[in-house]
């Protein structure tokens, strides 16, 4: 038996060696060649690492950990030579922390490159990140919280023929933790920003962008049971107009036939779609958005799930909000299989001197996002055609998905006081959303004062107190933190998340923790310790489940 | 300017083409009458093996009964075991978050199908943490070398699978009681290879055909997609032998030798038709967990 992925050779620990040797011969032999220039380059990068020692919980439900301690831990480094540039990114997973992949398992160097640019060509070679327009058809990229990382291993070209004239293309396999996928991505992308064109557009007041790509993945077809697409091909055109205070964005793009473990192996096409339309002044913003997406999971796998091997990414369109209750207990994920949304957002400042602007003027941001189902009709071809369904384009189903209405308030009161406050009505359909068959529908009112109290130059206090009501799923919630910062250099912090409303009287349980940072120069640490509660962390519309634990957490960041 | 434009766009036309595969009726590789190109896939299976002995292939589908799309997993194993016959055995292993209980009142999802060794593969692999469904297929890591492989790629794994060659041949007996519901399973495990390797033997205990609450994506949102009677398939219920199983090679073993474990008086619950209960055994590698030979029989032959 042969694996498939036996000639392509994963970066594991004993490439490393070799590498390292490569980027040090790279720098080595870049200022040798250049040993008349006096410009010998730099080293610069980071490092950051998350170790946690964990408690046995069996009253929040947290996970046993065998190990009883686990890491994260990541280093970048890079040299830059004039137009040269080659780096790579080790990361070391010993165990990987609760709540992330057990794909990331072990050390290595999964991310390593080397580009140069010259006379408008630019050239990469190894990995990389990219993204088509707002990435209905491509986009990848490392989001480290969440262990999101479909970095490309392959050749990038990015060309400018002419002034306004952006071409790219790509080929490559995508990162699948210390391994890849086993499809290949080939994608074009031109782009004509048109007032760059020539001194006639340059002078124009509208700006006008436009478009297109095409992006293909191959991948073997060894199913016995059903005749699969081995290319599988998909296109978009963007158009992006803007006027004075008036831009308009709008994208559409197109999948063929694409069956997956996600849309369940039908063969429908994919589509999506994404309009914007935004209004901008002194004091004033609009942004009015509408989204449509139908069957537009694209990975270079057709049997990936979770977050592994996306090509692309489809935008949430919803506020990612960033106070705790808010953001991670009913957090909205985009459903790749179909949903249709619109959001609208405003952001006013009420002018000072005025009775509700007062002395400093008082922010507003009144935020609205909807999504529901798309409307489809059931061909029950299941097994014949496996089409599945077919659906209006323009006609939304009648199961809501989200609705998130908030308004947030930000007012300086003194030299001294600050203060935001915030309301927030969320509609969750924890069972689509989350996947969580039985869950139902929760329904919730969240509200939040956050004031900031500053003692002196250096020293300030900053308080925060949430409460979420809902009758459904775990039902009320409250939380107080308690922060103290010395600047520049330390901060401490309690915090105090209690479940007051459960059901379960067993439940009603306070998750306590503590933190204290340092931060000199280009290092931080930080120490926390007690207890977290199960939630969904996102970013961006994209989320990953953590489990709840108790224990101690170590953070050091640091650059050079 | 306008060649160039023009060049471009007849660059992407021709890619778009060449990169596209759109798929015509029939999507399926599996047709019937005369034009069946596809030989039974029986007869695919090399001929000249040791005691005329194959390898079978244990599909183990971790599912759960609020697992909406679950039932398209079963699915697909109901239609590779069509496709490749006796050659491959399924288990339903209702384990993690989504076999939990339903806590709200009434009558659905109350039925624990969940097992403790269900609990413990589900606890050491992270089945849920993936995402149900998901499964095994002989515990291989022939897909992405990751153990958990999504059901449309189990049809996949099975191919790639199908022609190994078995190292062991199991011989299953059972004798059962039917006035004490008392079974008794006899597992002979004869080496076909010298083997040098630690190997133990598992025995499940499995239901066909329960009747029971399952939630159902298939259907339409909204209450239709709980399904009341749905036929839950080759569940999972018990380990005869523990999560684990028992020891049949510690070190080493001749080619032609036989281990023979036998299992007495295991009794068969009484909420479990007996007509509709088989034994599965299957041997692991304990190093690599991988499935080397896997059997099944009925209680009642």
């Amino acid at each position: 038996m042969k694996n498939k992925n036996a000639i392509f050779i994963p970066l594991k620990n004993s490439n490393l060696l070799c590498l390292s040797t490569f980027i040090f011969c790279a720098i080595f032999c870049s200022s040798s060649v250049f040993s008349q220039d006096k410009d010998v380059g730099s080293i610069h990068g980071n490092f950051q690492t998350d170790v946690q020692y964990y408690n046995v919980d069996t009253v929040i439900g947290a996970p046993i950990v065998p190990e009883k301690l686990l890491m994260n831990g990541f280093a970048n480094i890079i040299y830059t030579k004039g137009n040269f540039n080659a780096g790579l990114r080790y990361e070391s997973y010993m165990n990987a922390l609760q709540g992330f992949d057990p794909g990331f398992k072990g050390n290595g160097i999964p991310f390593r490159y080397a580009s140069y640019s010259l006379d408008g060509l630019d050239v990469t070679v190894g990995n990389f990140y990219e993204q088509f327009g707002t990435g209905l058809i491509l986009r990848t990229y490392e989001e480290r919280g969440l262990g999101y990382d479909n970095a490309f291993d392959g050749i990038r070209v990015k060309y400018s023929p002419l002034s306004g004239i952006y071409l790219k293309g790509i080929i490559g396999r995508q990162r699948l933790f210390f391994d890849y996928g086993p499809g290949i991505v080939r994608g074009i992308d031109g782009e004509i920003m048109l007032n760059e064109l020539s001194e006639y557009f340059s002078e124009m007041k509208t700006r006008i962008t436009v478009g297109a790509s095409f992006v293909s993945k191959f991948q073997r077809d060894q199913d016995p049971i059903y005749n699969l697409p081995e290319n599988v091909g998909s296109f978009g055109g963007r158009l992006n107009i803007s006027r004075g205070k008036i831009s308009l964005l709008s994208e559409y793009a197109y999948k063929i036939n694409d069956p997956s473990a996600v849309n369940q192996y039908i063969y429908r096409h994919g589509e999506a779609m994404f309009l914007s339309a935004s209004y901008s002044q002194k004091g004033l913003g609009i942004v009015i958005a509408a989204k449509r997406i139908d069957n537009m999971n694209f990975r270079s796998d057709r049997n990936a799930t979770a977050n592994n091997l996306n090509i692309n990414f489809l935008p949430a369109l919803t506020k990612q909000h960033v106070y705790n209750l808010a953001a991670t207990l009913y957090p909205y994920a985009t459903q790749f299989n179909g949903e249709m949304g619109i959001q609208g957002d405003l952001i006013y400042t009420i002018k000072k001197g005025t009775l509700l602007g007062g002395k400093y003027g008082t922010g507003l941001n009144i935020n609205y996002s909807a999504v529901n189902n798309i409307h489809t009709v059931p061909l029950d071809d299941l097994n014949e055609k496996r089409i599945g369904y077919t659906s209006d384009f323009f006609t939304p189903g009648d199961e809501v998905f989200f609705r998130d209405f908030n308004v947030e308030l930000t007012k300086k009161i003194s030299k001294r006081i600050k203060m935001n406050l915030m309301y927030v009505n969320f509609v969750y359909n924890m069972e689509v959303v989350q996947g969580l068959g039985g869950k139902g529908t929760v329904y919730a009112d969240v509200a939040i004062a956050d004031i900031s109290f500053k003692l002196s130059d250096k020293s300030s206090i900053r308080t925060e107190l949430q409460s979420l009501t809902t009758k459904q799923d775990l039902g009320n919630w409250a939380t107080g933190i308690l922060e103290y910062t010395y600047s520049p250099s330390w901060f401490v912090a309690v915090m105090d998340q209690y479940n007051y409303g459960n059901t379960n009287p067993d439940q009603r349980i306070h998750y306590v923790t503590g933190s204290v940072g340092y931060t000199k120069k280009a290092n931080r640490f930080m120490l926390t310790y007690g207890r977290q509660r199960a939630g969904i962390f996102c970013i961006g519309g994209v989320c990953r489940n953590v489990p709840a634990s108790n224990g101690l957490t170590l953070t050091i960041t640091s650059s050079f | 300017m306008r060649k160039f434009l023009k060049n471009i766009f007849y660059f992407l036309l021709i890619t778009s083409f060449c990169a596209c595969d759109f798929v015509d009726q029939p999507f399926s590789e599996i047709q019937t009458g005369n034009n069946d190109p596809v030989p039974p896939i029986t007869d695919t299976i090399p001929p000249v093996i040791q005691d005329t002995v194959i390898r079978k292939i244990l599909i183990e589908d971790f599912t759960g009964h609020t697992c909406g799309n679950c039932p398209a997993a079963a699915n697909t194993a109901k239609q590779i075991q069509d496709l490749y016959g006796k050659k491959v055995i399924v288990v339903g292993v209702h384990s993690g978050y989504f076999a939990k209980l339903s806590t709200v009142a009434g009558t659905k999802y109350k039925t624990d199908f969940r097992t403790i060794a269900g609990e413990a593969y589900n606890n050491l692999w992270k089945n849920d943490v993936a995402g149900n469904p998901n499964g095994f297929v002989n515990r291989s890591k022939i897909i992405n070398s990751n153990i958990i492989i999504q059901p449309s790629a189990w049809g996949q794994a099975v191919e790639l699978l199908k022609n190994a060659l078995p190292d062991f041949k199991i011989e299953l007996i059972t004798v059962y009681d039917a006035g004490t519901r008392s079974l008794k399973t006899i597992a002979k495990n004869k080496a076909l290879n010298n083997l040098s390797k630690k190997y133990n033997l598992v025995v499940y205990l499995i239901e066909d055909n329960v009747q029971d609450w399952q939630k159902d994506y298939s259907f339409p949102s909204g209450p239709q997609q709980d399904v009341e009677n749905y036929m839950h398939r080759h569940v999972l219920r018990d380990n005869i032998n523990g999560t684990w199983g028992e020891e049949i090679v510690a070190t080493s073993l001749a080619a032609g030798d036989s281990v023979i474990k036998t299992y007495n008086n295991y009794l068969i619950n009484p909420s479990w038709k007996a007509n509709d209960c088989s034994v599965v055994a299957y041997i692991y590698d304990v190093d690599t967990y991988e499935i080397m030979q896997a059997e099944e029989v009925h209680i009642i032959p």
